[in-house]
């Protein structure tokens, strides 16, 4: 999909050769995934029931949503991850946005104003992240810096206590739905398609890959790369700001600390869309599979009874193996 | 090599020359498999405390066994869902029901949410969706977790809770936390002498038997105004637990005058383990270290007249899980009339002087 | 102990190549002290500022007891240190270090001797090390998802060998003393792991900064292609850094078993974060970006001297992690903005895409 269009100013730097791939194995992470989740259908009579799929998708949206930021991220500022864009802030902003969010609404403002608060000081810590990498911190080493700050802040502004956040416009997140879909998952189906049209359908996107891919030749080419980076980061926040937003209407609480807890799964699908491309680089649809994919796992696997412990096993197995299948596809790079 | 010789300037002459020779981890595996040679030569003292799942056998020795003649759970499906199983007590309830529904005929579904908050949601949510017979749901927090426990009842699913009080739920088997709390924070206030000041690790407020412990610790010590709770108040972690308050503890004792502290309170047990470990090899420190769990690690140092950790509380997690399941084999039994809606299980305050008789008795 | 003859012998490397290759990253004009001396001035305004509020911050008993606590956080850099020289990052050391406080934990408990249960716990460290090197040398997966799944795997394992996270924990009269050595032993006064990090990082730092191998290691790191063309043998120079990296996170598991006296699954990743960030600040030490040993060393002190201190002041840990953030930005920030002011105006700027643009025509050229 977007790749057709990225070709243009994007490929100077690529390596990959694209022509020579076979055209079957792109499909192939597609495969794997349509496979295992054929596994689940088969082995359990409940995981295709609509009322299942509803609350995978349900579990999937705060990742997807993060995960779309991120991927953002990783888009403008090259998936080297030493030097390239990260923001591993991102679970801690979601975290923060939700209590920011929480504590407004106890305090009496709005549903509206609570919301557009939390995702204000997510969008300013996105800023934050944005100056530190255009000032040319590395963007790991920014992003970790910002995580230590939110996930502080996040403890003084809930004085580490869940703060209730229900009623109204959160009730609807939770439980709401329109069509049969959950609220959340609609949110998701915005975010991701807005971010889809903005990033394969508008010159922005196209420069962004353009700037995360060679940024020396984007900006011979006249591309502004500091505003591109910056800019990635603050949609990172604001999305990480949304996901947090969601994830503490579906918990009906913000819970502090949380960020730590969901910052994993965020980078695991992120880094996983590379999988469902056919040019093997981070794009928003690959994040919402990865998404799906990942929620996907735990409850199939909780559905043929396995036990928990091993979840986690399977979890990383699965990725490598989907991740491997990818690699028969031919990445040749030095890494 | 010198990472080797760090460690070889500790161990025997006989390690050096292998590890040189580079073929220790061969000859390692090799003698492993061959045995004995390997182990340190070992008074006959009955080993105690690798954990619980080797934990000496042995039930509670005053309740008579609750599934006694309750009906059996053949062709039944019961879900497990686990708050976390880091610490001891949520770990042996969660294996405990487990054997004991396999035992009954049952089948099992577990899930356990490594203490995060989103993923027990979700672990509530796909057990929902298997329709199993009932849910047992170990440890939580009616903030979070009541949406899901809703939709529990609203499918018609029996909803059973162990240590986590809540309106949806058909029984709840508890040591009732508020006892455990003011308990042990009267133990505490009595044993310095009713003055004096203490840390105290702020629990996970969002985990509920923490909470009522810590609330009971603040209406108990209303009543003691000569004993102040020390500012700011230490963290509690998950992750590298021991570790973690060990530091804290240190720095605390050097920046705190000497003889400041009197007493350290911490709703579980892991934390102080790190705290003794920071205080007992000082000289001078009169600390008492009060905790609730009775992991086994905590009754070792209990055990020990020397270490600074005064007390605990043991609960009978083995007798609350088969309470639970007696429970759940009554209500899908059709006898839910007998069902009380909470089952308490007295709880076992440990001290320096009952330790071993407790660890005896429970097989803890 | 195999790893450490492979540098002797598959080195062909020409000395002076190597030499040229690194400067030709960052231009020259740049190369002013000033940026440089970020993190050591951090290092200072920390101890003076702390000694001012605490009168205790600068006891010797205080900055001895801090160096303790740093020790398992400085091997775990350590190690990183190296397989990010390499080119590369280890999400999952912390796997390594649980994996090998477990085993020797376990060990002990079991009644096994002190050097079995060393011996197979730097074993087990080295495993995770033997698995990522296979996952990222034989079957190409980047190393940042490749250790990623390695840590989801790792705390599976974790939890299925202790039948579900059960901590172990070894009471006082079954362990051998010189397990309890190890971790709480003391050497003149001085607290052994201080003297056993101590040891690790000196040689892998001397190995990183005066061996052949260590120069490999830096090329394949920073110009793989040159050193590819240059004969010299990247994939076994990787697995080499993955290897060292585990054993070093292997060896501070032990430690860490001998000092908690036992074990607490999931204890190693709590250091991964902090090791992360203590690696990068000491790149800014160096011109060329470039991690080093005593700058690793460095940002470990940086933080271990913050948290003390933090402590010492009575600051609430609400407040902690703000404190670390800021330092840490504040560090970075000034490094760049100091370089930014040196004579060639568009310094920073082009410096920002100068070096990722480096690895990008490094790839063209594959």
């Amino acid at each position: 999909m977007s790749t057709a269009i990225l070709e243009i100013p994007g490929d100077t730097g690529a390596p990959t050769p694209t022509r020579k791939r076979p055209s079957l194995l792109a499909w192939a992470g597609y495969g794997v995934v349509v496979l295992v989740l054929g596994i689940f259908a088969l082995g359990s009579p409940y995981f295709l029931q609509w009322e299942n799929l509803s609350s995978v998708l349900n579990q999937a949206a705060v990742f997807g949503i993060a995960g779309i930021g991120l991927a953002v991220v990783i888009i403008t500022g090259g998936d080297d991850v030493l030097e390239g864009g990260i923001d591993l802030s991102v679970g801690a902003t979601a975290g923060l946005a939700g209590s920011v969010t929480a504590v407004a609404a106890a305090a009496g403002a709005g549903s509206l104003r609570a919301v557009l608060t939390g995702l204000a000081v997510a969008a300013a810590l996105g800023a934050l992240n944005g100056a530190a990498v255009i000032l040319g911190l590395r963007p790991l080493l920014a992003t970790l810096a910002t995580m230590g700050i939110a996930t502080s802040l996040d403890l003084v502004v809930s004085d580490n206590i869940k703060v209730a956040l229900d009623g109204g416009v959160f009730l609807w997140l939770r439980q709401g739905s329109i069509a049969g879909l959950p609220a959340s998952v609609l949110v998701l189906a915005v975010a991701a398609l807005v971010s889809w049209w903005a990033v394969a359908r508008t010159s922005w996107g196209v420069h962004s890959y353009a700037v995360g891919q060679n940024s020396i030749a984007a900006s011979i080419a006249g591309l502004s790369v500091a505003r591109h980076r910056f800019m990635s980061y603050v949609i990172s926040g604001v999305l990480g700001g949304i996901a947090g937003v969601l994830l503490a209407s579906r918990l009906s609480a913000a819970v502090p600390g949380i960020g730590g807890q969901i910052l994993l799964d965020i980078i695991l699908v992120a880094y996983m869309s590379t999988v469902f491309s056919r040019r093997l680089v981070v794009n928003i649809p690959g994040t919402v599979v990865a998404a799906i994919f990942v929620a996907g796992l735990a409850n199939g696997l909780t559905l043929l009874g396995v036990a928990s412990q091993w979840v986690g096993a399977a979890k990383g197995v699965l990725i490598l193996l989907v991740l491997a299948v990818v690699v028969v596809r031919g990445r040749n790079t030095a890494k | 090599m010198e990472i080797l010789q760090t460690h070889s300037a500790r161990s025997s002459n006989a390690l050096h020359r292998a590890m040189l020779k580079g073929a220790a981890i061969a000859a390692a595996m090799t003698l492993l498999v061959t045995g004995c040679s390997l182990k340190e030569p070992v008074a006959a003292s009955a080993p105690i405390s690798t954990g619980g799942g080797t934990a000496v056998a042995g039930a509670p020795s005053a309740a008579a066994d609750p599934l006694a003649g309750v009906p059996s759970l053949a062709g039944k499906t019961v879900g497990i869902a686990a708050k976390d199983i880091v610490h001891d007590f949520s770990r042996v309830v969660y294996e405990e029901l487990q054997t004991k529904i396999k035992g009954l005929g049952g089948t099992v579904i577990a899930t356990q949410a490594e203490a995060k908050d989103d993923k027990h949601v979700s672990n509530v949510e796909n057990l929902l969706t298997q329709k199993p017979d009932a849910i047992i749901v170990i440890l939580g927090d009616a903030q979070t977790l009541s949406p899901a426990l809703k939709k529990i009842n609203e499918a018609g699913v029996a909803l059973f809770t162990v240590d986590f009080q809540s309106e949806y739920s058909a029984n709840n088997v508890t040591s009732d936390n508020w006892n455990i709390g003011s308990t042990v924070a009267r133990t505490l206030a009595e044993d310095i002498g009713g003055k004096g000041k203490i840390l105290v690790f702020n629990g996970f407020p969002g985990v509920t038997p923490c909470r009522i412990r810590y609330s009971e610790l603040k209406v108990v010590l209303e009543d003691y105004p000569g004993i102040e709770i020390l500012d700011p108040e230490l963290q509690d972690k998950y992750e590298g637990t021991i570790e973690d308050a060990k530091k804290q503890i240190q720095d605390q004792l050097r920046r705190l005058p000497a003889g400041e502290v009197d007493a350290i309170w911490s709703c579980w047990d892991i934390p102080l383990i790190g705290a003794a470990q920071a205080i007992d090899p000082t000289l001078g420190n009169d600390i008492k270290l009060y905790g609730v769990d009775a992991e086994p690690g905590a009754l070792d140092l209990i055990a020990d007249p020397e270490s600074s950790y005064t007390g605990t509380v043991a609960q009978q997690t083995k007798g609350m899980a088969a309470a639970s399941v007696a429970n759940v084999a009554l209500f899908l039994g059709d006898r839910a009339d007998e069902v009380p809606t909470t089952s308490y299980l007295d709880p076992v305050f440990v001290n320096k002087t009952n330790v071993n008789q407790v660890r005896h008795d429970l097989g803890i | 102990m195999t790893i450490t003859q492979q540098p002797q012998k598959n080195l062909p490397a020409p000395r002076s190549e190597t030499r040229e290759l690194s400067p030709v990253t960052v231009p020259r004009r740049w190369r002013s002290l000033a940026p440089r001396l970020i993190a050591p001035v951090a290092l200072a305004a920390i101890l003076l500022g702390f000694s001012l509020l605490s009168p205790v911050f600068l006891s010797v008993g205080n900055l001895v007891g801090v160096l303790g606590q740093m020790a398992i956080l400085a091997l775990v850099a350590t190690g990183l240190t190296v397989v990010v020289r390499a080119g590369g990052i280890d999400l999952s050391i912390g796997v390594a270090v649980d994996l090998a406080a477990l085993a020797s934990a376990a060990l002990i408990a079991d009644g096994y001797r002190a050097w079995v249960a060393i011996v197979v716990g730097l074993f087990f460290g080295l495993l995770v090390g033997v698995v990522n090197a296979a996952l990222i040398v034989g079957l190409r997966i980047p190393p940042f998802l490749a250790t990623l799944s390695v840590w989801f795997i790792g705390s599976s394992v974790q939890q299925l060998l202790t039948g579900g996270g059960a901590p172990i924990y070894l009471s006082k009269p079954r362990v051998p003393i010189e397990f309890a050595l190890l971790g709480r032993g003391y050497l003149l006064d001085v607290d052994g792991v201080i003297v056993s990090a101590a040891l690790v990082a000196l040689f892998i730092g001397a190995l990183l900064g005066t061996t052949r191998w260590g120069r490999s290691v830096t090329v394949t790191g920073e110009q793989p292609t040159a050193a590819r063309i240059s004969g010299l043998r990247i994939n076994r120079i990787t697995v080499s850094a993955y290897l060292l990296c585990s054993l070093v996170g292997g060896f501070a598991g032990v430690i860490l078993a001998s000092r908690t006296n036992g074990f607490v699954p999931g204890s190693g990743q709590a250091y991964l974060m902090d090791a992360i960030g203590a690696v990068f600040i000491g790149a800014t030490l160096s011109r060329f970006s470039r991690v080093s040993v005593p700058g690793t060393l460095m940002g470990v002190l940086i933080f271990g001297l913050l948290s003390n201190g933090m402590n010492l002041v009575g600051l609430s840990f609400f407040w902690q992690g703000l404190g670390r953030g800021v330092v840490l930005l504040a560090i970075l920030l000034l490094g760049v903005l100091l370089s930014r002011n040196l004579p060639s105006g568009t310094g920073i700027l082009t410096r920002l895409f100068t070096r990722p643009a480096a690895r990008s025509t490094a790839r063209t050229t594959t």
